[in-house]
């Protein structure tokens, strides 16, 4: 690897925040400032364009379909290790604000006839309306 | 998870722009490497090795190539 994205990548990940480095250093590093003058010291491998790939149509397609998951992990509400791994999973990394916020108006657009529950007959419906519209 | 800051973990504190930035670090790793700087088999592991912020570049960074 050049040392170049090298050393972008050591002064960000620096455990000390008071030591890390900040958008401004960043800049001014050699490396991106060779890009921003157009000098680009690397070429993309076939292989990272391909990492790139799986990362966007991951981040894409998950917030959806975990909303979907999530409801009916909540029906399941299984005392079993898998589903007490997959809500730790979801509440660390998903549970954000904004997103809370989407799921919920999900959910009431899911529940139908407004009774604040979800019978299996409504997520079912959901679930192949959802599936139908994102492919 | 994976992108949290070493001081955000076991803290109940907001992100700040210097998480930010290791967020961008981390981000910019798995990009060029395609693999993530701390790897664990569950959450608890992973949080654990991320609050030592102990990484290296062992994994050979296959991504790109010199021009």
């Amino acid at each position: 690897m050049p040392e170049g994205p090298k050393a972008v990548i050591t002064k960000l990940m620096v455990k000390d925040p008071e030591k890390r480095a900040t958008a401004e250093m960043i800049l001014q590093d050699d490396w991106v400032q060779g890009h921003l003058k157009g000098q680009s010291d690397i070429t993309l491998s076939p292989k990272a364009i391909e990492n790139m790939k799986i990362y966007w149509v991951f981040s894409t397609h998950l917030r959806t379909t975990v909303c979907l998951m999530l409801s009916i992990l909540l029906l399941m509400k299984g005392k079993s290790e898998f589903y007490y791994q997959m809500m730790t999973l979801f509440s660390i990394e998903f549970m954000k604000p904004e997103f809370f916020q989407s799921l919920m108006e999900k959910y009431k657009q899911m529940d139908a006839n407004n009774t604040g529950a979800l019978p299996k007959k409504e997520l079912i419906k959901s679930f192949l309306i959802h599936n139908t519209s994102s492919n | 998870m994976v992108f949290t800051a070493p001081e955000l973990v076991d803290r109940m504190i907001e992100p700040t722009p210097s998480t930010d930035m290791w967020s961008c670090g981390a981000i910019l790793y798995l990009l060029l490497s395609g693999k993530l700087p701390f790897n664990a088999s569950n959450s608890a592991d992973l949080l654990d090795l991320i609050k030592k912020g102990d990484w290296d570049f062992s994994g050979d960074l296959v991504g790109i190539g010199n021009k």
